[in-house]
C-alpha cells in the first residue's frame, strides 16, 4: 500500500513539474555589437539547446553557431573571441517557477525576474534580467527579455577577444558593452 | 554614416529609458565615448529627437539654437540639460564601488 502511495505520489509529483524543451528553430539569443562608434548590427546564434526540469532551466548555446551575416566575422568571433575550440558553449542556468508558470492560460503572460548564472569563455557570472513568460498553448511557453541585459565583455574576459577583432578589422573602436537579449519557446514533453 | 538603422529594431532597446540608461553608463564605465555619443543620439531620437528633447529640458536660447543647428554635444554644459531632457543625469561616484 505504501509503494502504490509512493508511486502515485511520484507521478503526481512529475505531472506537476513537466519538462519542458528548448525548440531551437523558434528560439533566438541575440546581441548588438556597435562598431566606430556609429554602427550598431545585430548578431544571433543559430544552434540553441534547453530544458527545464525539477525546477531548474538549462540553457545551451552552441557558440559555434554564431551568425554575423558575414563569414569571416563568424569565424573571427569563433577563433578570436569565443575561441570555440577551448570554449564551444555557453552555458545558462536559472531556477524557474514552473508551477507558477504552468498556471498561466494560452494567451497569458506574466513579467518576472530572474538572476541568470552564465557560464562563457571559463568565466561564470550572475545576470539579473526582467523576462516575460508567455502561454502560448498547452504545450508551449515563450520566455523572452523585456529588456536586455547590458553585458560588459571584461565580465567574461573577452576585452581581449574584442580588441583582436577590432584590429582585424581595421577599425578604430567595437564597444565592449554588448545589449544581449532572447526570445526562448519551450515544448512540453 | 549610419545614425540609427530604420525599421530594424536594432537600437529598440534605447527607447526605454532605463535601459537606456544603464547602456550609456556602461560605455563611459568602459570610456567608451563614441559609442556613448552614439547611444546618445540614438537615444534622443527615441525620445522625439533634439528639440523635443530641449523643449523638455532648462535650456536658454542661444544653447537651444547652437545644439540644434547640428553643433555635436560636446561640451559637459550641452550634455546635461540635454540628459535632462531625456529624463537622465549624471552621477558621479568612486570606481571602488
Amino acid at each position: 500500500m505504501i509503494r502504490i502511495i509512493a508511486i502515485i505520489a511520484l507521478l503526481a509529483g512529475s505531472l506537476a513539474h513537466a519538462d519542458w524543451t528548448l525548440v531551437n528553430d523558434q528560439s533566438r539569443v541575440n546581441f548588438v555589437t556597435t562598431k566606430a562608434g556609429n554602427f550598431a548590427e545585430a548578431h544571433y546564434f543559430r544552434e540553441l539547446s534547453g530544458k527545464v526540469r525539477e525546477g531548474i532551466a538549462h540553457v545551451t548555446i552552441a557558440l559555434v553557431s554564431v551568425d554575423t551575416a558575414i563569414d569571416i566575422r563568424n569565424e573571427r568571433m569563433r577563433e578570436f573571441l569565443f575561441r570555440t575550440d577551448l570554449f564551444p558553449t555557453a552555458e545558462v542556468t536559472t531556477p524557474v517557477d514552473v508551477t507558477g508558470y504552468e498556471k498561466l492560460k494560452p494567451g497569458e503572460q506574466m513579467d518576472t525576474r530572474a538572476v541568470l548564472t552564465v557560464s562563457l569563455n571559463g568565466q561564470t557570472q550572475n545576470i539579473p534580467m526582467e523576462l516575460v513568460v508567455s502561454r502560448l498553448a498547452d504545450n508551449r511557453m515563450l520566455v523572452a527579455s523585456r529588456k536586455p541585459a547590458i553585458v560588459n565583455a571584461s565580465q567574461f574576459q573577452l576585452a581581449s577577444g574584442v580588441e583582436k577583432l577590432r584590429e582585424l578589422a581595421g577599425l578604430p573602436s567595437i564597444s565592449q558593452s554588448v545589449p544581449v537579449t532572447f526570445l526562448l519557446t519551450f515544448a512540453r514533453d | 554614416m549610419v545614425t540609427r538603422a530604420p525599421g530594424t529594431g536594432i537600437l529598440d532597446f534605447l527607447n526605454e529609458i532605463d535601459t537606456a540608461a544603464e547602456y550609456l553608463t556602461e560605455t563611459l564605465d568602459n570610456r567608451e565615448v563614441p559609442a556613448f555619443a552614439f547611444a546618445l543620439r540614438n537615444t534622443i531620437e527615441a525620445h522625439g529627437g533634439l528639440r523635443a528633447v530641449l523643449n523638455r529640458a532648462e535650456v536658454d536660447d542661444e544653447t537651444r539654437d547652437r545644439l540644434l543647428s547640428g553643433e555635436p554635444i560636446l561640451a559637459l554644459a550641452d550634455l546635461v540639460p540635454v540628459l535632462q531632457g531625456l529624463g537622465l543625469k549624471i552621477t558621479i561616484k568612486p570606481t571602488t564601488e
